[in-house]
């Protein structure tokens, strides 16, 4: 059995974007309306994003990630700069307090999104060159630990802890992966532990989202505001929701209603049945984006593979946990549904990147292994097992 | 070289598969976790959130009833509502409150400072309670209506809203039967929410008077509505949402207050506030059968229509400090020493007692001596012998002074309160002050005074010392001596109706208690009465002739009484400033066959009873025969050759 895994991916991803464009129309219209007296307004600015998304991604399919590969840090240089802009006056945007965007006149994005791409390909570089030294600290791990240190800094500057974490979890998760000491993974996380609670402590308005996170009720009315209304949201879905269009918590009751908080309007409008059929396609795009990264042309090509798919299933699972109140507010998208330019266009992009290491890869050798080492199938085992 | 670097890296990958299966697992597990949330928020806790949604977006909007009027008599409007227009400001819709705030200051005026406390208003508010407008200005005119509606666009973020307002169109006529109303406070809120949660804050509640005393009849029944709204708190008008809501959104209209119909008549009351027009008392008109209340007047008044807006402090606190207490109703809620009035209690108490008869005569040579202190007469000469007829006739107080030696203190205090002195009468606005008529018990109890002796049953006897009455008290104790004894209750509200017209309360006549005595009695009494104001040597003779002259047609039974404000010392006040000058009483009551009106006046710092507070009270008798009666009475009164002697009792 041959599976064209990239097709899989790109059918997923079509469906993942149209679930997106039509919950974004929902869950915006009626906060489009109310501000810019056009119901639409959000719905074509997302439809451009996504037709610029696609053109990227056709782009970088066509374009031998192996440029990266050659150029790493050049790259990584850029994109530490591109950050560091948003401390220019004039060109640095601040929204809600944080210094995220940045305005180049003609375009206003996040370069955090550009930054996350940046540090997965430096890191697959340096992982992939350094594949026998990895079990040694000062060889294998420090490196990686460097860069990542540097651009924590940057991003918890600004503040950017969302990504931060999320970059920290795919550069443990890498290397993981490539087979360092778990030590060193263990180590890093234990001596995370006081940083982050320095960083949280420090800040009011992220101690603001502890204390809400811990109990959305009795701050529904300040800083739980956000999180219990999404609990709300999600809530009064049931099982099949209320029905498409029918969402009322999309009355303004629910801020960021069609960009970090969008799954709360998809499960109120098709209920459990409807988030976890979307969660699935996730599953699937993670799976086939594993399978892709697993017969890459080369080892650079299976980590970029493997970071860009982490990544993703990260963001997914951030985005999902906060929504659901299992985790504290991070203030990252749901990828490929939210609302957002940075965050459509650079998930597109992902996927280029994604397209082209599976077009680069060696398929005759490898589809013979295909269906034994077949992750799904090893998951429906462990599955029967009663393992899962 | 190459097909070997291919094979390591391949190796590696075979050798990492089991990280990425471990990797993979981890993903799954976490998945798991979400689906597994999702299922207990989504489904098991669904109706939940459902119901906290529906909470959220379906919200109630009390509609507030139309307050009930209160009307006079025949129905003439005393209390009623008209429409106001009020400015709001939306703090979340205004870019610089405070250049908006001074726009409005420059275009129709802001206090300076009601502008301050806006602005800490404004500051106040966080998150979504800046979606709530503030009241800037309330009952614009329509001039500064048009001004700020022509001025909209430079004023984003404010709004003109229609309210009802409580309107007096009397002005301060009545001021303290009506009352006022108010926004309701802290302690009235928990008060009256103690078994139901009726009033929210910001709720207008009558706040005295009638306004109070009839809240429950004149506030009505608040409806409430169900609106579908987004989370700002505007109304949302998507038919589609509406139509799958169309159960939950209801409307249930108020109901309006009920209209007060008081017993005053209008007419009268105007005609007598024009006529009493003295700096600080009281005058209560009533019927002395049925106990129905005419007219009451309490000086100084104040503005009923004022006190129910936004009074500005400094204008509050003017009122409370005003040294002549605008705010007491000086009918019920202030008490003095009734002096003469009071010597019906024991010509009363020792007739019924049968101390003495009509015919028992004692002299007066201007003291009563008790022990070492000398009980002065007010006529420094002395009446002479007379018998109790004259001693009321002439108010003498040595005949009073020895029927309290041979009273007991405890016997006129029983008489008193047989009266309806020293106790509520049961007028039903605001708090009365029930007066003091001390017995033996008073002065073991209030040690100040030392204990009792005899010298206070004499003070007691021509109402000085401790006795202190209410004006309504004393008119309704002489109601008493009209009605042949029957001690009635006072009636303010005739009735009430609700909006469909229909009668749900009718006050009929209610009799406290009668007393237990002789017709003859009260008659002899009442015979008294009548020569202060028509015999030759009466307190109030002439008086009455300045008022009725000749006219016999209308005959009065009346008393005059002077309350003491300072010690007098040889029967005069150490001093003559208005502050220390006395109070004047008088109440009568007319006609003493038949009789259909009585009016009590308290002048106070009037001086005498006959000179500070007869003329008022025989003139609003005048009044209500002419008015009622259709009786003419002579306008040019002849005074010269008036043979009669001015009296200072």
């Amino acid at each position: 059995m041959n599976t064209n895994y990239n097709r899989i991916l790109n059918y997923t991803v079509l469906v993942l974007v149209s679930i997106g464009i039509v919950f974004i129309y929902s869950s915006s219209s009626v906060y489009a309306y109310k501000r810019f007296d056009n119901p639409e307004y959000f719905l074509f600015k997302h439809l451009l994003y996504v037709g610029i998304g696609l053109v990227a991604m056709v782009i970088l399919s066509r374009t031998d990630y192996s440029v990266f590969k050659r150029h790493p840090y050049l790259i990584i240089s850029i994109c530490i700069l591109l950050v560091l802009m948003v401390y220019i006056p004039k060109i640095g945007v601040i929204k809600n307090g944080a210094r995220r965007w940045i305005n180049l006149g003609f375009i206003t994005f996040q370069p955090s999104e550009i930054l996350k791409y940046g540090f997965v390909i430096y890191i697959s570089y340096l992982i992939s060159k350094s594949q026998e030294k990895i079990s040694s600290f000062k060889g294998g791990f420090l490196p990686g630990l460097f860069v990542m240190m540097i651009v924590a800094v940057i991003l918890l500057k600004q503040p950017d802890f969302g990504t931060t974490v999320l970059l920290l979890f795919t550069f443990l998760s890498l290397y993981f992966i490539a087979g360092t000491r778990l030590s060193y993974i263990f180590g890093l996380v234990i001596a995370a532990i006081p940083a982050v609670y320095y960083i949280i402590m420090r800040s009011p308005y992220k101690r603001a989202r502890i204390m809400a996170f811990l109990d959305p009720e009795v701050h529904k009315d300040t800083i739980g505001y956000q999180i219990y209304e999404s609990l709300i949201s999600l809530g009064s879905g049931g099982l099949f929701g209320q029905g498409l269009g029918m969402s009322k918590q999309k009355l303004l009751y629910l801020p960021a209603a069609h960009t970090d908080f969008i799954l709360s309007i998809i499960g109120e409008e098709t209920g459990f049945a409807g988030v976890t059929v979307l969660m699935v396609f996730f599953l699937i795009f993670i799976i086939a984006g594993f399978r892709i990264a697993l017969r890459a042309r080369d080892l650079f090509g299976m980590y970029l593979g493997s970071a860009i798919t982490i990544m993703f299933a990260y963001q997914v699972l951030i985005n999902t946990a906060v929504v659901m109140s299992l985790i504290p507010t991070k203030g990252l998208t749901l990828p490929f549904i939210s609302y957002g330019g940075s965050s459509i266009i650079f998930s597109l992009a992902g996927v280029g990147i994604l397209n082209n290491i599976y077009l680069n890869s060696n398929n005759a050798v490898e589809d013979a292994d295909a269906l034994k080492t077949d992750l799904g199938v090893m998951v429906d085992r462990m599955a029967r097992k009663g393992k899962v | 070289m190459l097909k070997d670097k291919i094979v390591t890296e391949s190796e590696i990958r075979n050798f990492y598969r089991i990280s990425y299966l471990i990797f993979a697992f981890i993903i799954v597990a976490v998945f798991s976790i979400i689906i597994i949330r999702l299922y207990k928020i989504q489904v098991r806790m669904g109706e939940y959130y459902y119901d906290r949604a529906e909470k959220n977006f379906i919200q109630e909007v009390r509609l507030s009833p139309l307050r009930g009027r209160i009307l006079d008599t025949k129905g003439r409007v005393i209390a009623q509502n008209r429409p106001s227009f009020n400015l709001f400001l939306t703090p979340a819709f205004v870019k610089n409150y405070r250049k908006t705030l001074e726009s409005i200051d420059r275009l129709i005026g802001i206090p300076e400072e009601r502008f301050n406390d806006i602005i800490s208003e404004i500051k106040k508010k966080r998150g979504l309670e800046r979606f709530k407008p503030i009241k800037i200005l309330s009952d614009l005119n329509f001039d500064q209506v048009a001004i700020i509606e022509s001025n909209i666009e430079e004023l984003s973020g404010t709004e003109i809203l229609m309210d009802s307002y409580r309107d007096y169109p009397l002005g301060e006529l009545a001021s303290h039967i009506v009352g006022y109303v108010g926004e309701i406070d802290k302690k009235m809120l928990s008060d009256r929410n103690k078994n139901q949660e009726i009033y929210k804050q910001g709720d207008i509640i009558g706040k005295r008077g009638i306004e109070l005393s009839y809240e429950d009849y004149l506030r009505g029944e608040e409806g409430k509505e169900f609106i579908l709204v987004d989370a700002k708190g505007f109304k949302v008008d998507s038919s589609e949402v509406k139509d799958f809501l169309k159960e939950k959104i209801k409307k249930f209209p108020p109901r309006q207050g009920a209209d007060v119909y008081l017993t005053i008549d209008l007419d009268y009351q105007m005609e007598l506030e024009k006529m009493f027009n003295v700096l600080d008392g009281g005058l209560i008109a009533i019927n002395p059968v049925t106990g129905k209340i005419y007219a009451l007047i309490s000086r100084p008044s104040f503005s009923p229509a004022k006190l129910s807006q936004r009074i500005s402090r400094t204008d509050w606190n003017n009122l409370i400090n005003d040294p002549l207490k605008p705010l007491i109703n000086k009918v019920t809620q202030d008490h003095y020493p009734p002096g003469s009035t009071f010597k019906i209690v024991p010509a009363l108490a020792a007739l019924d007692k049968r101390l003495i008869t009509e015919n028992t005569t004692s002299f007066c040579n201007g003291v009563f001596q008790f022990g070492t202190r000398p009980f002065r007469c007010w006529a420094k000469r002395g009446h002479g012998n007379l018998a109790l007829h004259r001693a009321i006739v002439q108010s003498c107080d040595v005949y009073f002074y020895r029927l309290g030696d041979r009273l007991d203190i405890d016997n006129i205090y029983n008489y008193a309160r047989m009266l309806g002195f020293g106790q509520k009468t049961g007028l039903e606005i605001d708090e009365e002050t029930p007066g003091i008529i001390p017995n033996r018990d008073y002065y073991k109890k209030n040690k100040k005074f030392g204990s009792y002796h005899k010298g206070y049953a004499i003070n007691s006897s021509i109402g000085q010392g401790d006795v202190a009455v209410t004006l309504i008290q004393l008119a309704y104790a002489y109601a008493t001596l009209a009605n042949g004894g029957k001690h009635i209750k006072p009636i303010i509200v005739d009735e009430i109706r609700d909006r469909e017209n229909k009668v749900i309360l009718k006050n009929e006549p209610e009799v406290i208690n009668e007393l237990n005595t002789d017709k003859g009695i009260i008659e002899a009494i009442v015979d008294g009465l009548y020569g202060v104001t028509s015999e030759p040597g009466g307190t109030a003779t002439f008086q009455k002739y300045k008022v009725f002259g000749n006219d016999k047609r209308i005959k009065i039974a009346g008393k005059t009484g002077t309350a003491q404000v300072v010690e007098m010392r040889d029967g005069k006040n150490i001093s003559e400033s208005y502050m220390h000058k006395d109070h004047a009483w008088f109440v009568a009551f007319a006609d003493v066959d038949n009789p259909e009106i009585l009016v009590a006046v308290l002048h106070k710092h009037g001086g005498h009873g006959a000179s500070g507070a007869s003329p008022y009270v025989f003139n609003a008798i005048k009044l209500f025969y002419e008015k009622y009666k259709g009786m003419e009475f002579d306008k040019n009164i002849n005074m010269r050759n008036v043979s009669f002697i001015e009296s200072e009792d």
